[in-house]
Order: C-alpha cells, then sequence, then structure tokens
C-alpha cells in the first residue's frame, strides 16, 4: 500500500512541475496573478495540501511539511521574477509616445525688457546698498532747471525741447510744470529728505519734443545713480559705469571717460563703452570709431548740492545717467527704438 | 565746427609720427568729442595737372592731349570748353571720382569712337571745387595756368587739399568760448603733446581816432573797437592758400575783406564785420534800437528791429543786428574800397535772444553766444592787420578807435593739493599739475600745499570760477584713463524686509511671471478717440504743448485708454490678448503741492491696469478677478476687496465690482461695455478691464501664509447639483452649504448651467462639498447624513432643490 505521505510527496512534485511550466509560459502580470492565486494563494493548492497533512504521523508531518513549504517558497520567487521579468517586457503606454510633441506649462508672460533691464540693475545696485527713489514725471522748472544750475536762457528750457503743461505759459520755478526732461531733479528732491552719505538710484521715464525716427523717442526711460559722500573720487564713476554695464551685458565692458559738459555737472564726462557689435574694432554701429557714447556723469556741480541742502566743501558726489532703452537695443542688438512704446505683442513676447 | 590740422600747424608744431586719427582720439579723451576725421585729398585722388598738348575735333567729340609726366600724355574726349593750348588744367584719370551732377561717378577708361578715352577734364563743378572758384566756369575747365603748377603734381597738392579736417562736435565746446577758434586748439594740443605754442601775431597799432567809434551801451556790449583801412585797385580777391583754407573747413570765399574777417574768427574766434565806409555816416554805435524800424540784413532777409534790438548804429539808424549779421544797406561790395572793421564783445543772453527773436543762426552769433573775452578783440585787430598787410601789401591801415568799459577781468582761483589729490582720487605730481596749467595760460603761484591761479582771459567768462573746475583741467590732460579706480567704501545699512519692496515690482513680476500677462509701456498721452471710448473727455484730462498730434495733447487720466488701443492694434494680428500696464496717471482738477514741497502740481498717482479679451464673458470676468485675488496672495500684497460702488463708464452693468482698500474705493473690474468696444474699434467678443491706484496698496510687512495642522484621517468629498433661482448669488449656495453640518470642511464651486431643462429665471449650479472629522474616521453613513443636511439647508435657505 502506498503511504499517503508518498502520494502527498508525489502530488507536491507534480504540481511543482505544472506550476513551473505555468510560471514559464505566463506572458502577462495578470497571468502571473492568476497562477499566484491558484497555488500558493489561501484557496491555492499548496495550502490545500498543507491542510491535508493533520492526519500524518509526525514525522511525516515534518516530512511533507518542509517539502510545502520549500515549493511554497519556490514557486513565490520564480513568480517574482517572472513578474518582474513580464513588467520590463510591457511599456507603460500600449503605443510610445511622440517625443517630439512640445512640453506644455503655465501661460507665458512677461516684463517689459526695457523694465527686466531696470530690475537687473535695481539688484545689481541694491547688493551695494543702493536705495531705489521715484520723483513725480511732472514736475516743475525749479527742480528740473533752477537747480540743475541751467542758465535763464538755456535752450533745453525753450519748448522746443520740454514738453510744458499748457497753463504754465508765464509762470516761472515752481509753477512753471513740465513733464520731466531728465531724472536729475529728482536727485535734488532726495538730497532734501535725507541725511548724507547718500546712495541711489532712481530709475524712470523721460520726455523730450524732439521728431521720432529709429533712433529718437519722444518718451525713452533713464538709469541714474547717485553718490554722496565726503570724498568720492572722479574714478568712482568707472566702478558705477561697470556695475552697469556687467549687469547688461554679463561680462566685463572696456569702457572710457572723457570730458564732457552738462549744466549740472563740474567736473562733467561722457562715458563710452567699447562697441558691442565690432569688439572695439570699427564698424558701422560706432562709425568706425570702436566706441559707443553711453553714458554721461560727473560730479554734481556745487549749486545742485546747495540746491539740495549740502555743503559743496563738505559733500562730493558722483551721477551717472544712462539710456537705458538704449541698453537694451544694445543688450539684444534691436534697431528701432521706437518699438519700445508699441504695445507689439510680436515684439515683447521675444523677451520672456 | 570744422579743424583743419594745417592751419593749426601754423601755432603749433605737431609732433611727427602721430596719426590724425591719434590726435582726433587724443583730443576726444582730453578736450572736446571729435565726431570725424576726414582727408581733404581722398576726394581728388587720381586728379593731377595736365598741360594742354592739343585740342581736337574728330566727328562731334573734342579731343584733348594733355601731358601729365615727362614721358606720358592722356587723350580724353571731352564736352568741357577748354582751354588753349600750353595751358595748366586737371586731369581726372582712370580711378578719379567726379561729381555729375549731383552722382558721383569714377572715371574709367574706355574706348570712344575707335580711340581710347583715359581720363576726364576736371571742372570747379566736377571736382566740388566751386567755393574755392567762385568766379570761375563751374562746367569749364579748371584752369590752373595762374599757379605754375608742375605737370602730374596732384591737384589736392597744387590747391593745397593735402590736408586733414577734424569735425568737432559743437555741442562739446558750449561751455569753450575759446575753442571756437584753430588757436584755441592749438593750445590744447601743444598741452596734450607738450610741445610749444607760437603766439599769435602782434602789430604796430595804427593812430587812434576819435571819430570811428560812438556810444557803447554797457547793456548791449562791454567793448567796441572800429579800424578804418583801404585796400589797393585791383585786389579785391583773397589768395589761393586762405581761400584753400577756408574752402576745406566748408566755407565760401566771398571777397579779399570778407574772407579776411572770416579767416580771423576761424583763427582766434572773435567774430569782426567789415562795412563799407562810404555807406556808413558817423561813428558806429553799440546800442539798443530806440523805435521800431525794418532792417535788410546781408543774406536778404528783412527783419522788424524793435525798440530793445541790439544794433550797430550808425548816424542814420541801424546798420547791423550786434553779433549776429550785418546789414544789407552797409555790405561790402566787389567795388568797395574804403572800410571799417568793427571788433566788438557783445553780451552773450544780448546775442542770443536776438539770434532767438528773429531766427537768425549765424557763426558770429554761436561764438557770442558763448561769452567772449572783451581781450580777444585785440588778437583778431592784430591778425587782421597783420594778414591784411601780408596778402594786400598796397593796401592802408588808416585809424583805429577802441571803446572799452569792463575789460574781462582774468579769474583768481586758490586750490589745495589735498583738494585736488582727494577729487581726483590720486595725488598727482606739483610739477605735472604746474605745467598742464601754465600750458593752457594759468598764472601758478605754489605755496606749500596752496595753489594761487589766475585763469586767462579766455578761460574767465564762466568756464574757470572754482577749485572744481581746475580739478577737471588737472585730471583730463593728465588722461581720466590713466586714474586708478579706488573702491568705494561700503557702509552698512538696514537690511531691506519684505514691507520695503516696491509694490509697482511685486505687481509687475507677479503679473508677468506667474500670472501670464504681458507687460506693455504706452505712451503717458492718450488720443481723444480713445478718451471718447471709456467716456472721458479733454475736461477730465491735464494737458500740454507741443503733444506729437494735436489729437494727442491729453496726459491719461486713466491707463485703460491707451491698453484698449493696444489690444485693437495686437488683435489685427493674435487672437488672444492678456497684457497689463504699471504707470503714471495725471488727474485734472486743482493743483495741490507735491509730497511734502511747495509746488503746486496736479495729482499723480500710480495705478495697475489689465486687459483680457476671449469669448466668454462668464469665464473672462473670473478670470479678472481670479488674476486680483492671485496677485495679491502671490504678491504678498495688502488685500483689495470687491464690492458694490461707482465705478467708470467702461465697465458693463451686467459685470463690474468696484474694488476697495479698506473703506477706500481705488478702482473697477468688469467687462467692457458694446459702446467703448466699438467706439475703440476692438475685434473681440469680450474684453475685461481691470485697474487700481496702487497709491493705496502696500506690501505687507512679511509673509501671511497660514500654518494648520496636517490631518491625520482621510476626508471625502460629495458633489452636488442644484437648480436655484438667478437672484440667489454663490456665496449665499457657498455660505449655507459651509454651514449646514459641521463636518463640512469647504465648499468650491464646480460648474453653473443654463439649458432647456432648466426653468427660466433659474441655473443649475454644481458645487463641491469637502468633509472631514476630526473625531474618527468618515464612516459612509455620517457622509450621508451630511449630505442631507447640506441639502436641506439649501432648500430652506436659498430654495435650491437638488437637480432631477
Amino acid at each position: 500500500m502506498i503511504d499517503t505521505s508518498d502520494l502527498l510527496l508525489r502530488e507536491l512534485a507534480e504540481l511543482r512541475t505544472a506550476a513551473m511550466g505555468r510560471v514559464a509560459s505566463a506572458v502577462a502580470v495578470s497571468d502571473v496573478d492568476t497562477i499566484r492565486r491558484d497555488m500558493i494563494g489561501k484557496a491555492g493548492r499548496v495550502l490545500a495540501i498543507r491542510r491535508a497533512i493533520g492526519g500524518l504521523d509526525a514525522m511525516a508531518r515534518r516530512v511533507v511539511g518542509a517539502a510545502v513549504n520549500e515549493l511554497h517558497r519556490e514557486l513565490s520567487q520564480a513568480l517574482d521574477r517572472r513578474e518582474e521579468e513580464l513588467l520590463d517586457l510591457e511599456p507603460a503606454l500600449p503605443h510610445p509616445v511622440d517625443v517630439t510633441l512640445p512640453g506644455t506649462g503655465p501661460r507665458a508672460g512677461g516684463l517689459h525688457p526695457t523694465v527686466q533691464l531696470m530690475y537687473d540693475l535695481n539688484d545689481a545696485f541694491a547688493a551695494l546698498n543702493f536705495e531705489v527713489y521715484s520723483g513725480p514725471e511732472i514736475s516743475s522748472e525749479l527742480y528740473e532747471f533752477d537747480y540743475m544750475n541751467f542758465p535763464p536762457d538755456h535752450p533745453a528750457r525753450e519748448s522746443m525741447d520740454t514738453f510744458w503743461l499748457n497753463d504754465s505759459v508765464a509762470r516761472h520755478g515752481a509753477e512753471r510744470l513740465c513733464l520731466r526732461p531728465h531724472l536729475t531733479g529728482a536727485s535734488v528732491r532726495y538730497m532734501q529728505r535725507h541725511r548724507p552719505p547718500l546712495r541711489f538710484v532712481y530709475p524712470g521715464r523721460v520726455y523730450r519734443n524732439e521728431s521720432t525716427d529709429a533712433r529718437h523717442e519722444r518718451a525713452f526711460f533713464q538709469y541714474e545713480v547717485l553718490i554722496i559722500d565726503r570724498d568720492v573720487p572722479l574714478t568712482a564713476g568707472k566702478f558705477l559705469v561697470s556695475t552697469i554695464l556687467d549687469t547688461v551685458f554679463g561680462r566685463p565692458v572696456r569702457t572710457r571717460m572723457r570730458t564732457g559738459f552738462f549744466p549740472f555737472v563740474e567736473p562733467g564726462f561722457e562715458i563710452d563703452m567699447e562697441c558691442q557689435v565690432c569688439d572695439g574694432t570699427g564698424c558701422r554701429t560706432c562709425h568706425g570709431v570702436g566706441w559707443l557714447e553711453v553714458m554721461p556723469g560727473g560730479s554734481p556741480h556745487p549749486n545742485v548740492l546747495r540746491a539740495g541742502g549740502l555743503d559743496p566743501n563738505e559733500w562730493t558726489g558722483f551721477y551717472v545717467n544712462v539710456g537705458l532703452d538704449r541698453l537694451v537695443m544694445m543688450r539684444y542688438g534691436i534697431d528701432d527704438v521706437r518699438l519700445m512704446h508699441s504695445a507689439d505683442l510680436r515684439f515683447l513676447g521675444q523677451f520672456r | 565746427m570744422k579743424v583743419s590740422l594745417a592751419w593749426v600747424g601754423d601755432y603749433v608744431e605737431l609732433p611727427v609720427g602721430v596719426s590724425p586719427q591719434a590726435m582726433a582720439q587724443a583730443l576726444t579723451l582730453k578736450t572736446v568729442e571729435v565726431e570725424d576725421v576726414v582727408n581733404t585729398a581722398a576726394a581728388l585722388a587720381g586728379v593731377v595737372v595736365g598741360a594742354v598738348e592739343s585740342v581736337r575735333m574728330v566727328g562731334s567729340r573734342t579731343w584733348v592731349t594733355c601731358r601729365t609726366g615727362a614721358d606720358r600724355t592722356v587723350a580724353m574726349a571731352t564736352t568741357v570748353p577748354t582751354p588753349a593750348v600750353g595751358s595748366a588744367i586737371a586731369v581726372a584719370l582712370p580711378g578719379a571720382r567726379l561729381l555729375n551732377g549731383s552722382v558721383e561717378s569714377v572715371v574709367a577708361a574706355m574706348k570712344v569712337g575707335n580711340r581710347r578715352s583715359e581720363g576726364a577734364v576736371g571742372t570747379p563743378g566736377n571736382l566740388r571745387l566751386q567755393r574755392l572758384f567762385p568766379d570761375a566756369d563751374p562746367a569749364g575747365a579748371l584752369d590752373l595756368s595762374g599757379l605754375s603748377p608742375a605737370v602730374g603734381t596732384p591737384l589736392a597738392e597744387v590747391i593745397g587739399f593735402d590736408d586733414v579736417v577734424l569735425e568737432i562736435d559743437n555741442k562739446s565746446l558750449t561751455n569753450r568760448p575759446d575753442l571756437w577758434g584753430h588757436y584755441g586748439i592749438a593750445r590744447e594740443l601743444s598741452v596734450i603733446y607738450d610741445v610749444p605754442l607760437r603766439a599769435l601775431p602782434t602789430v604796430v597799432r595804427p593812430p587812434a581816432s576819435s571819430a570811428l567809434v560812438g556810444e557803447v551801451e554797457p547793456e548791449v556790449g562791454a567793448r567796441l573797437a572800429a579800424l578804418s583801412f583801404e585796400l589797393e585797385d585791383g585786389n579785391t580777391v583773397a589768395p589761393l592758400w586762405l581761400r584753400s583754407r577756408l574752402a576745406r573747413i566748408g566755407e565760401a570765399t566771398v571777397n579779399l575783406a570778407a574772407d579776411l574777417t572770416k579767416y580771423v574768427m576761424f583763427t582766434v574766434g572773435q567774430p569782426t564785420h567789415a562795412y563799407d565806409a562810404d555807406r556808413i555816416t558817423g561813428p558806429l554805435r553799440a546800442v539798443a534800437a530806440k523805435s521800431a524800424e525794418p532792417l535788410r540784413l546781408l543774406d536778404g532777409r528783412t527783419v522788424g528791429v524793435v525798440p530793445g534790438t541790439p544794433v550797430i548804429a550808425d548816424g542814420n539808424g541801424p546798420v547791423a543786428l550786434a553779433g549776429v549779421m550785418g546789414g544789407a544797406g552797409s555790405a561790402i561790395g566787389p567795388a568797395t574800397r574804403r572800410m571799417v572793421l568793427e571788433a566788438a564783445t557783445f553780451h552773450p543772453q544780448v546775442v542770443r535772444r536776438a539770434s532767438l527773436q528773429f531766427g537768425v543762426r549765424t557763426e558770429a552769433s554761436a561764438r557770442f553766444e558763448k561769452a567772449l573775452d572783451t581781450q580777444r578783440v585785440d588778437a583778431a585787430v592784430d591778425l587782421f592787420v597783420h594778414l591784411l598787410h601780408e596778402v594786400a601789401p598796397g593796401s592802408s591801415v588808416h585809424a583805429l578807435q577802441d571803446v572799452t568799459l569792463t575789460p574781462t577781468m582774468p579769474a583768481p582761483v586758490a586750490v589745495q593739493l589735498g583738494f585736488l589729490a582727494g577729487r581726483i582720487g590720486t595725488a598727482l605730481d606739483v610739477m605735472e599739475i604746474e605745467h598742464t596749467l601754465r600750458g593752457l595760460g594759468f598764472t601758478v603761484d605754489v605755496d606749500g600745499d596752496r595753489l594761487s591761479l589766475t585763469a586767462p582771459a579766455w578761460r574767465s567768462t564762466g568756464d574757470i570760477s572754482w577749485p572744481h573746475d581746475i580739478v577737471e583741467e588737472v585730471a583730463r590732460i593728465h588722461g581720466y584713463d590713466n586714474l586708478p579706480v579706488v573702491p568705494l567704501s561700503i557702509r552698512l545699512a538696514p537690511v531691506r524686509s519684505l514691507g520695503s519692496r516696491s509694490v509697482e515690482r511685486q505687481v509687475r513680476q507677479t503679473l508677468a511671471l506667474r500670472l501670464g500677462l504681458q507687460e506693455v509701456v504706452t505712451y503717458p498721452w492718450v488720443s481723444d478717440a480713445s478718451l471718447a471710448a471709456v467716456g472721458l473727455g479733454k475736461t477730465d484730462t491735464v494737458r500740454f504743448d507741443g503733444a506729437p498730434a494735436p489729437d494727442r495733447d491729453s496726459l491719461r487720466p486713466s491707463l485703460v485708454p491707451n491698453l484698449i488701443e493696444a489690444a485693437a492694434v495686437n488683435l489685427r494680428h493674435t487672437s488672444t490678448v492678456e497684457i497689463f500696464e504699471v504707470g503714471t496717471t495725471f488727474h485734472a482738477g486743482p493743483y495741490a503741492a507735491y509730497g511734502d514741497g511747495f509746488e503746486p502740481m496736479p495729482r499723480q498717482t500710480t495705478r495697475m491696469a489689465a486687459l483680457l479679451t476671449g469669448p466668454d464673458g462668464v469665464a473672462l470676468f473670473r478670470r479678472a478677478k481670479g488674476l486680483l485675488g492671485q496677485l495679491t496672495h502671490l504678491g504678498h500684497l495688502s488685500r483689495i476687496e470687491f464690492g458694490d460702488g461707482e465705478t467708470t463708464s467702461w465697465a458693463d452693468v451686467s459685470a463690474r465690482l468696484c474694488l476697495y482698500s479698506g473703506p477706500t474705493p481705488i478702482g473697477t473690474l468688469g467687462l467692457l461695455t458694446k459702446r467703448s468696444r466699438r467706439l475703440a474699434g476692438l475685434d473681440a467678443p469680450h474684453v475685461a478691464c481691470l485697474e487700481v491706484d496702487l497709491g493705496a496698496v502696500g506690501v505687507r510687512p512679511s509673509r501671511d501664509n497660514t500654518y494648520v495642522p496636517v490631518p491625520e484621517l482621510p476626508g471625502a468629498e460629495f458633489d452636488l447639483s442644484v437648480v436655484v433661482a438667478d437672484n440667489v448669488t454663490w456665496a449665499e449656495i457657498a455660505s449655507s452649504a459651509r454651514h449646514a453640518d459641521p463636518l463640512v470642511a469647504r465648499v468650491d464651486f464646480i460648474d453653473e448651467f443654463r439649458g432647456s431643462w432648466v426653468r427660466d429665471g433659474h441655473r443649475s449650479v454644481t458645487l463641491r462639498v469637502s468633509v472631514r472629522s476630526a473625531e474618527g474616521t468618515l464612516t459612509g453613513d455620517a457622509i450621508g447624513a451630511c449630505r442631507e443636511a447640506v441639502l436641506g439647508a439649501l432648500a430652506e435657505e436659498t430654495g435650491a432643490h437638488l437637480r432631477p
């Protein structure tokens, strides 16, 4: 007679052969799940055999029990292995994605390129402890011309250069109002309200009564920097200029300072930068000289310091003023300044 | 101003080996901006002297043969009237550039008939030399026989055009009256290159007279000198070298006396004027006109002199506009022999006003406006007499009268070496400082650390007056580029908190970089049509003179009109527009002191406006509203509340909100009215706008996010679609649902719908209710009970019923 335990062992051997065969021929993860359920699940055939060994003697129970455990372990491993093999074969998508499809993202907006540059410069000067200040766009002859040391008959005071409010005719000084022709008047406002030493920037838009073309605008942005301290050497200007140009172009740009004349500075400078189109070798953009005039500057004229309530014998300083639109044009190679105020989205969308 | 290097070379030995370009560069860095360096010989390249050997007619053409070298002849077919055989003419060889009418062409050898033509005959016209040879036929061969040039010599050499001319930007000369003549530039070059400056000529003055100058009014000028002289017959043309110099700097030549006055002005910067002595009566006076009368000027214009106009008058009245232009009635002509030369110092403001008043700007007025010193009259008179003797030996100088009211006082300046070092950033050698200043004409007295200086008269009319001016003189000649960059010391200041950040920047960056709008910048002025489109008119605006167009003389009282205009333009090439602008608006009404100051000004505010277009009005309105909420949240700005109230006329009655900061209205949000869209030509089904006064908006002092403990137990949510009357708002529905049961944690709007199966005056609203319990896991029964509670509350409080 055949021992029950032998029967069970034989059944286990057959089960093993059949199960391993099914595992090997499984073609999907779902097949593996089915085999797992059939074989080693709670109602599976391996556990059914385990339940059947209850009636065996202790010795046989140990032998068959060990065989059941061994088969369970072996099947488990085989199923896991096959499952991983199948997972490796199965792609996440039934059809491979067209990887050349454009990516998606949030809706794209953007800052105006001049404003972008203004903020870049604000950040650079903030790191040097400069305050940001702004004065009014409608200002007075007092601040824009009288305090700026413009002689009473200076041509810039005529309407041909400055936009005067139409009720300002025949008025003078604080009562004659205009759209500010430059930012410099705001420096006196700041000086009058702060105690030196001072270091601040005051960007903004200014207005000149000019005819417009690709290089000239009636409304344009300037960026002005003023430092006031007891001993500000002329060469401080070079430092301020380098800060601006490094920020704009992301690399050091060669500059030169030469003599220039403006009523509100003494001495005054023109600061040129090396032409970025030809690297200083001379081209059409720089009229063959290798340099471009980018910013005037200089030490505040003693009369300007006095207007700001500062004693010129005690305080010195340095102004740097730069045409922001012009720097933006150089930064990107833009050839028509009128685009800046065009609100044309085909233009503005390029600077996101 | 154009400066001839040959002319400058009369007064300073220009250093050998320094190119004109290098000289221009040095002047640009240290003195004035040189805009261009022009070789005047370049335009005459390839043009040489030829001796006419034969002139023959071949068929219908004239053939001229010229000898242009020892063993070289050139045959040319020409239509130019040619001088006789043996005369010397200008021959343009192949490669030379000639002017034909207004077109430049290059001479080339070519076959004409069966012969080769190897050049062209030069004329004053095609060689661009009419100014130099004003009396010659511009279309006739340029006859050089009188100059006896050697054949083959380049024409430029013969007429003195082997020169370089520097073109100086006049703007960079405005504060330097001393540089408005070649001598001033020569002085600068002598200092820059440290080479000697030759003195201007001085002459023995003619006998003094008391009949040449009458009254000089102190309001008009400080000095008036008059010199009487006489030319001999037959000498009325200036010599070629002098005319050539004038031509090289772009000046036309007229006659001997006039050319001499020009030459003097372009040398020393002092304008002078020659009168026909037989056409003036009595002494010259520098006065303000006493009565109104017409005065015909040299250029043919007639100006209306009024009382107060500065004039030179003789016994009969004005003969010149003082410092601007002479009169036609006293002008010298070809036959004039007896003349009076006027050399004066007029006040700059007086000349400037007269020049502006009559719209007459001349080389003379440009110089007087810069403020000339009285001493320069001496230099001008001496140079004039010197040249007169040189170029017209037969002429005679009779008498001089000179009235000086107030001579220019050389300006004394004291400066400490320590001050110079502090301002320049480095201590320059005192020897160098002294040498530079002496070269520029200063007298220098060094006493320890102190320099006592006297500026030369030519720098003492306002240019040099205090120590800061000396800083510039010393530093510029040393070279700004040679100064070391001194690092600046940094003073620590309190760090900037979130709250001190700029509202404008937060708004711009949040809208552009996080909310997807494009920033635009528009002009501060606005068109009448755009104003009308938003229901505004010119009475609502601040207006200004000199507007770019008559219908754009209003400053914008709102950002919306220009945004609408920008949207209309962009909608021609794009389907949707989402833009914003941050900028100043200007408000009509009574003026108020600006800030804490005293200037009475219109109110100026900084605003933000945004504009969105799209097909669905409700969605657009909700996006605009959402933008504002997101803007204040992401930008950490103070709260902007929505409410009823007065809005602007562009906001449609069906979709608008008033914006508040606390109790203060600060703006409007809404859809544009159909009328506004029509008037603005906006080709979009719907347009939403919002405008906020940023003056009332602040940046929060710190971040305002709040922490809520993360729930440990899972929540659940269910959606309800209820039909509700149109007069019940979402806010009422949400509030009712939110408070219906303690388990309700949050209520969100999903959608609303109107359709055939929804009763008139009603809509179906879908809301999502999120439930959460702090006590334990939510059971299905608890969620069901909550749902019933919400429906019950909605029915009772809003009349809403579950959609069938």
